[in-house]
């Protein structure tokens, strides 16, 4: 019994640190280099990583499996960062609280931090070590986007 | 600075106007002035001959009293018997004559013209006539023969009845020019007051109407700085938006490199050359598309250039690109000189066929055609392909620097080309247009103005 207790006890402790270590990412730019860097970078440091080239397919690819941490770029063909973030919100399947990190090289990216909602934001040109750091903090802290629906 | 539906007042005008307008209203002060004046002038004129016809009339009055009382006297005298009485009124007699010479003498400057002059000269020949009768009269009564002094003054009567007629005819005569001066100086009175009326209408309407003038002027300007502020906001608005852009578009591949460099041992070395490689090359080009941007309308209005020679020459740059992904080019331009400089016609070219290889479909022969033919006053390049085409959308904002469109956005580009296209096109005084068909195909054409003169 109290070995029993014991594996009880601690096995969602062992799984929560295996889903900070080990988190399904999925990264969504129109940059084919900056996607393979990022894969990369984070499988290196263990992640399970997809990639979508623009928003309409980064919706397929949350609807096919939800990942853990979505990263997203602001500016891209078909349907954009913020406009995916909103699709997320809107179909209301759980997706939206997925934490979303915002990687862009726009100006004001700040404010459109603001607009999605999410804590998490990181200017281009960034270093890998920032973008380690932000991705642990929040599949720690895991606090999903409030978008503000109707502004853009 | 133009504006076709307002009378445009020239800027160098402005101080004439004031001065033309400070002039007028100064010369309309100045004749309103002296006209009142001259008219003044005019009226104390007038009430000086009324004050002297009036003078005219009192004195005749006086005259005709005086001859009365002398006549009377006369009477008394036949009357009076007594020598002391005759003596008395004798006297009396002599002041009557001395005050009629008296008032005669006063009356004779009095006189006007001629006709008063004719009817005044006949009155004293009247008047003398009777003196030598009367001086009878006065002997026969100091005789006291009183009937034959009755009978001479009995004689007399017609001419005192002339002399009373004269003095009536003399003072009708001073009362008719007295009221004829009257209604002249009514009417000299009412011309001043009409010509005052209308000069007061005059100058308020001349005012009015420079205000007016003046005030659409200033209303014109300010719209025209409005207009001028609009532009201007809008130009740094355009500006903010455009270093933004070039700040996200360097940022790009900036942060691959800098990913590629810091990447741990998961990134293959040749892999993370090529990005560096790649990023470097990338923003050269952006760079090197930014300096074309500005130096444009430097270079552009100097030089000349024939639009054959420009065309061939890019032709040999185009054919291997568009040979190369299999596709067909035509060429062929007919010869002009055009106000542009060789290197950056032949840019603008390169550019449209560049775009016509770089977004061509996939799975469809391409095609492209550069024509360039001399309209009536001006040069006209088109360069037509059968690539993927723009969205109406697109189309609006093809020529917005940094501009790309929405299926294009993963193939290399700057998003600059056209709006260099755009700038080198209207640096030299022509346009640039572009008709689009989603999935058929696109045509650029280009108007430029042709040169004045080979010679020149």
């Amino acid at each position: 019994m109290p070995v029993q207790c014991n594996e009880v006890t601690s096995n969602p402790i062992l799984q929560a640190t295996n889903s900070a270590n080990m988190a399904d990412v999925l990264i969504v730019d129109d940059n084919a280099d900056i996607r393979d860097l990022l894969a990369a970078i984070l499988q290196v440091d263990g992640h399970q990583v997809r990639e979508a080239s623009n928003g309409r397919e980064g919706l397929d690819f949350v609807a096919a499996r939800p990942p853990d941490l979505i990263l997203l770029d602001v500016e891209m063909p078909v349907l954009n960062g913020p406009e995916m973030a909103q699709g997320l919100f809107l179909r209301d399947f759980g997706d939206e609280k997925i934490p979303i990190i915002l990687l862009s090289g726009i100006v004001g990216l700040q404010e459109v931090a603001e607009v999605i909602g999410t804590p998490y934001f990181l200017a281009k040109p960034y270093s890998p070590e920032a973008l380690l750091r932000m991705v642990d903090w929040a599949l720690r802290e895991h606090i999903p986007p409030r978008p503000k629906l109707g502004v853009r | 600075m133009t504006s076709g539906d307002s009378i445009q007042i020239p800027r160098a005008w402005t101080p004439y106007l004031w001065w033309a307008f400070v002039t007028i209203i100064v010369g309309l002060v100045v004749s309103g002035t002296l006209s009142i004046y001259e008219m003044r002038n005019t009226q104390t004129k007038v009430e000086l001959i009324e004050d002297r016809a009036l003078a005219s009339i009192q004195l005749a009055f006086n005259l005709s009293h005086d001859i009365d009382q002398w006549r009377r006297l006369f009477e008394d005298h036949i009357v009076e018997s007594d020598s002391a009485g005759m003596k008395r009124i004798e006297g009396e007699l002599a002041n009557a004559e001395a005050r009629m010479a008296a008032t005669s003498r006063a009356y004779e400057p009095t006189i006007t013209d001629d006709v008063e002059r004719d009817a005044w000269q006949k009155l004293q020949a009247e008047i003398a006539a009777v003196q030598p009768k009367a001086a009878s009269v006065i002997d026969l009564s100091r005789k006291n023969l009183d009937a034959q002094a009755r009978a001479v003054m009995k004689t007399l009567q017609p001419d005192f009845d002339a002399i009373d007629q004269e003095m009536e005819g003399l003072v009708r005569l001073n009362r008719v020019r007295a009221d004829q001066e009257v209604t002249l100086i009514r009417s000299l009175h009412r011309t001043a007051v009409i010509i005052l009326a209308i000069l007061t209408v005059a100058l308020t309407g001349f005012v009015l109407l420079v205000a007016a003038s003046v005030t659409r002027l200033i209303r014109q300007r300010e719209s025209q700085m409005r207009e001028a502020t609009t532009l201007l906001q809008q130009r740094n608005e355009e500006l903010d938006a455009f270093a933004g852009r070039v700040a996200h578009d360097l940022r790009g591949p900036l942060t691959a490199i800098n990913l590629a460099a810091f990447a741990k041992e998961g990134t293959a070395e040749e892999g993370a050359r090529a990005v560096f490689r790649r990023g470097v090359s990338q923003m050269e080009t952006i760079i090197q598309d930014l300096l074309t941007l500005s130096r444009i309308s430097a270079q552009t209005t100097e030089g000349r250039c024939q639009t054959a020679r420009v065309a061939a020459s890019a032709e040999e740059d185009l054919r291997p690109e568009v040979e190369g992904v299999g596709g067909v080019l035509r060429i062929e331009a007919a010869d002009a000189t055009v106000p542009c400089s060789a290197g950056l016609l032949r840019q603008v070219i390169w550019n449209l066929g560049e775009n016509a290889v770089k977004y061509r479909r996939s799975g469809v022969q391409l095609e492209v055609e550069i024509r360039g033919r001399i309209t009536k006053r001006t040069y006209e390049f088109s360069v037509s392909d059968n690539g993927m085409g723009m969205s109406p959308s697109e189309v609006q904002h093809a020529f917005e620097p940094f501009f790309r469109g929405e299926q294009v956005r993963s193939t290399p580009g700057t998003g600059l080309g056209l709006s260099i296209v755009k700038r080198v096109v209207e640096a030299t005084g022509g346009s640039v247009s572009l008709e689009s068909v989603p999935a058929q195909g696109t045509t650029f054409k280009i108007r430029l103005p042709l040169a004045a003169s080979k010679a020149a």
